[in-house]
């Protein structure tokens, strides 16, 4: 099915959209500046950081602030993205974010920028806190880790302002295949990984420990077990067994050299 | 047996009536989870052994509850042909008797709460019990289901929730047999939306359209949930429905699933339900037996079955993203809608939910159709609801009113009003979430929209009631305690800033906030409720943001001068006696003392902070026992008579003073204001002068109130304690005219205190009142206390609702009756004292023992009654004009607005009016002085110092508050001393106020078992009185002091709390 382009106004200029993407999305494009911690292309929209309120002004949705990582492009939308509301509610949600995430250098810059450099709420500082005391809660780690690769190894304890982000009863896990996809979406950095000789520890998540693979030819600890076995699930079937238990510089030569070996004719390109 | 034609459901119908009117006797009783706690079953077994030990023939059943929660257990009777009789506050020890009344024919009337002759339960018209038991109440004659209307609740009470066959007996499943035989899907949805129906669960949003929007989504399969994730505390309307009528709610899900186009449904209820979950699995067992569940509903090609799901109680399962992810098995978050449930809801397919109430209405709507319904309620707002009524009122229960109706109806009319009589202050609707609306607003209808206006919700249908006795400040942390518990911690503002507004409000509770704590809590507040995701957070600031906008000084109490005004928040309040009292009376101490047998310390603990504890001891108003924590579930401690005891009868201890200040303040005015200033100012070592510009001493004191309530020589004798400390008292001097304000600075006074009363009558502003005969009653009051001689007819009338009408009232009685030989009262009482007060007993300003007092020696009070005219012959007063009044719109005050109701005029002969509608100040004592700042009567000072617009002059009592209590007087006094000080040791005048608890730690009592179970039901000292027949025609005192055994035995019954765990 083709896809549907619309035209929707923020700030009062016209931009071209498809139909159905975010709000979030099309002003991240065009350079339009709308704070947000939750949000990542990659995953389903998730609505929790209330960063991104813009305030709908006209088109088929209802009027009135929404966020707009949820919000939907469709003809005649148009959104402010800088009403006085809206600017007042997001300097008292930074606040509540730097009382929450004191440890985060990160939400301390991002508050700066929106002209919030100081919180008049008590500031939440847990010692020896495995996120560092920099954790936002906006969940980017458990949803990739369940909606991206499937695993599922972390997830929130707890609710209200007692939820956390951990291990199943805080004991290191059997199913984290040590990918650190958590660590790379985390907006704040909160999130810790140390590779120590042939393991890879989860230091945020319970000292979650998985072991590493090891290059069949150079010897060197290149990734984790469980994580080369998924990733090997996934591959050309032709490089399979040649590239089983290769570390990225090894696999590197290997595809090269077989890359110049292809010019010479040597082997024939697959159908 | 499967119903599949009308002749099958009508032959379930006989069976059904069968059971409801059996040839025997039919003895049901309530058993809802609320009977049961009540005591229900304990009754429902002891009547059967009664029963079975008399031999009578009784059909036995359990019913659900009928709502009257405070009059449970409730037994239902009925008789063959006769009226079902409902008895009400039954126990296991009155079965016996019931089953002998019934034996014969009779039910026991002393236990009889009301009769119900015939019953409408809407479906299937009137049902016709029979006639009899004249002298008991109908059921509509009860005030507590007078303004009720029953519709949702039509069955409840009535029925056996466990037997289909009396469901369908009333009716029931008649709307699904017409709604799958006779409607389409789509006429049904016509009809629901003609109806006006709004979701019952909170947000109010059409269930029609509703429908519509999951009927238009294409899709294999079609979900519908019934929410009855109830969980507001307070709040158990969704629990009595699926109780008390199961099949109700499977009913209107079956309508609503062929509606829609669902095959199943889910019935989402909590664990915390166990009665109501049992209930509906009976209910949905009997309904798939029946064939109106499973396949091939009622023969026809719809096939519809109904799963219950357990949920384990959170609250945020009430919302509907996040109760469908709780089934799902995911934990219960909401998610952003779009996309909507009717698009994307259980297992990703189109989803329906509503509310267990909205399911119950819906039989009734195909049934009666949507005209009908809409015909109940406001335009906007149809059909009833139900709400359960809780806190502080007299009757709790479950109460359904159509939508519109005003808080007012349904707190005083139906709840009768504040717990023993008290001043309700505000009610809480809509659950944890709701705002508080005060009492100034309670004729705001009930309804959605209305709600909102106020800054409240509708929410499932809580309403909690307030009374003086709850703080504002420590409720609204209460409910948000409450949320930061529930929040799911899914979106920050929510997560983050409940728990921010929570230590907050925990840091005001505790005298540790800053005024400007309010401003953030607004702000913050605010935030929370624009950027929240769900209806959770978008609700949980209203109870703060309400009481912030509508008890705003309840706070600033707290912040400022840490203090409690309902004497909750145990971090700043000592004991809620002593934190009540404008003196600070450290109360719990000298009732231990007394208690002890120790009455000197007890008088000397008193001494402390009150300067005339014997006046006190007789015309306090005592606020400290309307807080008194003993008052709560019995009766308040008698603190005033302690009080008057220790004064009366301990040795007053010797006073030092420990320097002379060596300087001079003037006192002008020597009622009580004046009377605790000058104590206090002598204390501190100044020379005080005293000018009054009566003949004597004590001001209002002395002509005010009457001397059978402050004998003479008592006055006396305290004024002569206070003036030993070497203060001058000059009377007869009037200030303004013997002498003024500049020159008193004149003669070396550095300081003044202005108290001087409201020692004229108010105006009626009617024609004829300047009429010979026509009297004011202050002047009334003042001449009786000087001796004055005074003209009064044989019939008075007394116009007024305060305590100068009552204390008029009382003395006039007693002085035509003083004059024995000019009247006829040896020939028989034909002096007749009336009261006449515009609103209702329940406005009425005056001190209600007064009231009491002055209906026990025979005065007449009339109520809803004004004078509009005095008809006057040559001058002199011969009949006045009345009218009737009837109570408009709240004001203000929160009290009902009298208004004359027109062509009720009336007109009675009179020889004598004596107004006593209040007061004002004869206001000779501003000559010669400018720059004192007034406003109308009243001088305007700082509240905090009582310092005036001129230098070294401070003011207080009535002349600054307006016609006040005698104890608010002395307490002025004690703060313009402590300020006089201040002002002339030149430090700042604004005090710092701090928790302050007084160190006495009076050890408490040791008691045994024993003694504390007799405690536990002693009641309250009454002082002894002079007697009725013994109070005409003298002014003699009429309460007397306590004996020393009186005394001990009420001070035992103190609960100490002061006292804290170590």
């Amino acid at each position: 099915m083709a896809q549907k382009f619309v035209t929707i106004q923020i700030n009062g200029k016209e931009y071209e959209a498809k139909e159905g993407e975010s709000v979030l999305s099309v002003a991240n494009r065009e350079n339009i500046d709308i704070p947000a911690l939750c949000h990542n292309e990659a995953l389903e929209p998730y609505g929790a950081c209330r960063l991104c309120m813009v305030d709908v002004v006209g088109g088929p949705t209802k009027k009135g602030m929404t966020t707009s990582c949820t919000l939907k492009a469709a003809d005649g939308l148009a959104v402010i993205t800088d009403t006085d509301e809206i600017k007042n509610h997001r300097r008292v949600i930074f606040e509540l974010y730097l009382a929450q995430a004191p440890g985060s250098e990160v939400i301390r810059d991002m508050a700066a920028k929106y002209g919030v450099t100081e919180t008049r709420f008590e500031k939440k500082i847990v010692p020896s806190d495995p996120l560092g005391n920099k954790c936002i809660l906006c969940g980017q780690c458990i949803r990739v880790c369940n909606e991206v690769m499937g695993i599922g190894a972390i997830n929130y304890i707890g609710r209200g302002s007692n939820t956390r982000v951990n291990t199943p009863y805080l004991e290191p896990t059997s199913t984290c295949i040590g990918c650190g996809a958590c660590a790379d979406v985390c907006p704040t950095n909160a999130i810790r990984i140390e590779d120590i000789d042939d393991r890879r520890v989860m230091k945020s998540w319970s000292n979650t420990a998985v072991q590493l693979k090891q290059c069949r030819i150079c010897g060197k600890y290149y990734a984790p077990n469980p994580l080369a076995d998924y990733a090997y699930e996934k591959m050309d079937p032709q490089l399979k067994e040649e590239l089983k238990d290769v570390c990225p510089d090894c696999r590197r030569k290997i595809v090269s050299k077989q890359g110049v070996l292809a010019k010479k004719g040597e082997i024939t390109e697959n159908a | 047996m499967r119903i599949t034609t009308e002749e099958e459901l009508n032959r379930v119908r006989e069976n059904g009536l069968a059971k409801i009117f059996p040839a025997k006797p039919r003895i049901a009783v309530g058993l809802a989870t609320c009977g049961i706690a009540a005591g229900g079953d304990r009754v429902f077994q002891a009547l059967k052994n009664a029963a079975k030990n008399k031999e009578l023939d009784a059909y036995f059943t359990k019913v659900g509850c009928i709502g009257y929660c405070k009059e449970e257990p409730l037994v239902n009777i009925s008789l063959p042909g006769k009226p079902l009789v409902i008895l009400h506050r039954v126990s296991a020890e009155d079965a016996e008797r019931i089953i002998d009344d019934i034996a014969i024919g009779k039910v026991t009337k002393d236990k009889a709460l009301c009769k119900i002759e015939e019953w409408n339960h809407i479906v299937s018209g009137k049902i016709r019990y029979g006639k009899g038991f004249d002298d008991i109440p109908q059921y509509g004659e009860v005030p507590y289901f007078k303004k009720q209307r029953k519709i949702v609740l039509r069955d409840a009470g009535l029925i056996n929730p466990e037997d289909i066959e009396e469901y369908i007996a009333i009716g029931g499943y008649s709307a699904v047999y017409k709604a799958l035989r006779k409607m389409s899907p789509v006429e049904i949805i016509n009809e629901v939306k003609a109806s006006g129906l709004r979701g019952r669960g909170g947000a109010g949003f059409p269930t029609g359209i509703k429908w519509e929007f999951t009927r238009m989504e294409k899709s294999d399969k079609k979900y519908i949930i019934c929410n009855a994730d109830e969980g507001d505390p307070g709040a158990y309307m969704n629990r009595n429905e699926m109780e008390s009528d199961p099949h109700m709610v499977i009913e209107g899900m079956i309508i609503g699933a062929y509606a829609i186009g669902a095959t199943e449904g889910y019935i989402y209820v909590r664990e915390e339900y166990p009665l109501a979950v049992e209930r509906l699995k009976i209910a949905i067992r009997q309904a798939r037996d029946y064939g109106l569940l499973g396949e091939h509903v009622i023969g026809t090609d719809f096939s519809f079955d109904i799963h219950l799901t357990d949920g384990a109680g959170a609250f945020v399962c009430g919302e509907e993203t996040a109760l469908i992810a709780s089934i799902e098995g995911n934990p219960g978050r909401p998610r952003p809608r779009p996309p909507f449930p009717a698009q994307k809801g259980l297992w990703g397919k189109p989803t329906n939910i509503n509310n267990v109430e909205t399911w119950c209405n819906v039989p009734l709507i195909i049934n009666r159709g949507g005209a009908w319904f809409s015909q109940i309620g406001t335009k906007s707002n149809t059909g009833t609801k139900v709400f359960s009524l809780v806190g502080k009122v007299e009757k709790v229960g479950l109460v359904e009113v159509p939508l519109g109706t005003p808080i007012r109806t349904i707190v005083y009319d139906i709840g009768a009003g504040g717990i023993k009589g008290r001043k309700i202050k505000a009610v809480q609707t809509g659950g944890p979430s709701g705002g508080c609306i005060p009492a100034s607003l309670f004729d705001t209808p009930v309804d959605y929209d209305h709600l909102k206006a106020v800054g409240s919700i509708m929410g499932s249908g809580g309403i909690v009631v307030m009374d003086e006795n709850t703080c504002m400040v420590d409720a609204a942390k209460y409910f948000i305690d409450f949320t930061v518990d529930e929040s799911c911690g899914k979106c920050v503002p929510c997560r983050e800033g409940l728990a921010h507004m929570y230590s907050t409000l925990d840091r005001i509770t505790k005298g540790k906030g800053t005024l400007d704590d309010l401003n953030v809590l607004e702000e913050l507040g605010n935030t929370i409720k624009a950027t929240s995701l769900c209806g959770l957070g978008q609700t949980a600031p209203n109870p703060v943001l309400s009481t912030l906008k509508y008890f705003r000084d309840e706070y600033i109490e707290h912040i400022k001068y840490k203090r409690c005004p309902a004497g909750v928040c145990e971090d700043i309040v000592y004991a809620p006696c002593h934190n009540a009292c404008p003196l600070g009376q450290d109360t719990p101490s000298y009732i231990a003392y007394i208690a002890e047998g120790k009455f000197d310390k007890a008088l000397e603990v008193i001494m402390r902070t009150n300067p005339f504890p014997r006046i006190l001891g007789r015309v306090c108003d005592h606020p400290c026992e309307l807080h008194c924590l003993s008052g709560e579930s019995g009766e308040p401690i008698a603190i005033r008579a302690l009080k008057r005891f220790a004064a009366d009868t301990a040795e007053f201890p010797r006073i030092e003073i420990k320097e002379n200040k060596k300087k001079k303040v003037a006192v002008i005015g020597s009622g009580p204001a004046g009377l605790s200033a000058a104590y206090f100012l002598a204390l501190k070592g100044y020379n005080v002068t005293v000018f009054e510009s009566l003949p004597f001493p004590g001001g209002m004191l002395r002509v005010g109130i009457p001397e059978y309530r402050l004998p003479r020589n008592v006055l006396n004798e305290e004024i002569k304690r206070i003036a030993d400390l070497g203060i001058a008292i000059k009377t007869n001097v009037t200030v303004g005219k013997d002498i003024t304000i500049p020159g008193l600075f004149a003669q070396g006074f550095e300081a003044m205190f202005i108290a001087v009363g409201l020692h004229k009558g108010a105006n009626l502003n009617i024609p004829g009142e300047n009429a010979k005969g026509v009297v004011d009653g202050i002047k009334f009051l003042r001449d009786i206390a000087m001796g004055n001689k005074v003209d009064l007819g044989k019939e008075i009338f007394v116009v007024g609702g305060g305590d100068v009408a009552v204390d008029v009232a009382r003395s006039a009685y007693r002085y035509i009756t003083m004059d024995v030989a000019k009247t006829a009262w040896r020939l028989g009482r034909e002096v007749k004292v009336h009261i006449i007060y515009r609103r209702t007993r329940r406005e009425m300003p005056a001190i209600a023992g007064e009231v009491e007092e002055a209906l026990s020696e025979g005065i007449d009070v009339q109520f809803l009654t004004s004078p509009t005219r005095v008809i006057t012959k040559n001058g002199k007063i011969e009949a006045v004009e009345w009218v009737k009044m009837r109570l408009g719109e709240t004001d203000k005050s929160g009290r009902r607005r009298p208004i004359p109701i027109e062509g009720s005029e009336f007109i009675t002969p009179a020889d004598t009016l004596v107004v006593g509608i209040g007061q004002k100040p004869d206001l000779t004592f501003v000559e010669g002085i400018d720059g004192l700042e007034m406003i109308k009567n009243s001088i305007v000072v700082d509240t905090d110092t009582l310092s005036t617009s001129m230098k070294g002059v401070f003011a207080g009592g009535d002349i600054v508050t307006g016609p006040s209590t005698v104890v608010k007087a002395a307490a002025a006094g004690k703060t313009a001393a402590e300020s006089i000080d201040r002002y002339l040791r030149g430090i700042p005048l604004q005090r710092q106020y701090e928790v302050h608890f007084p160190t006495e730690n009076v050890p408490t009592l040791q008691f045994t078992v024993k003694e504390l179970e007799e405690l536990a039901v002693q009641k309250r000292v009454k002082p002894k009185e002079l007697p009725i027949s013994e109070r005409t025609g003298n002014f003699m005192e009429v309460e007397r002091t306590l004996t020393p055994e009186e005394a001990i035995k009420e001070a035992r019954r103190c609960l100490r709390c002061d006292v804290r765990e170590a």
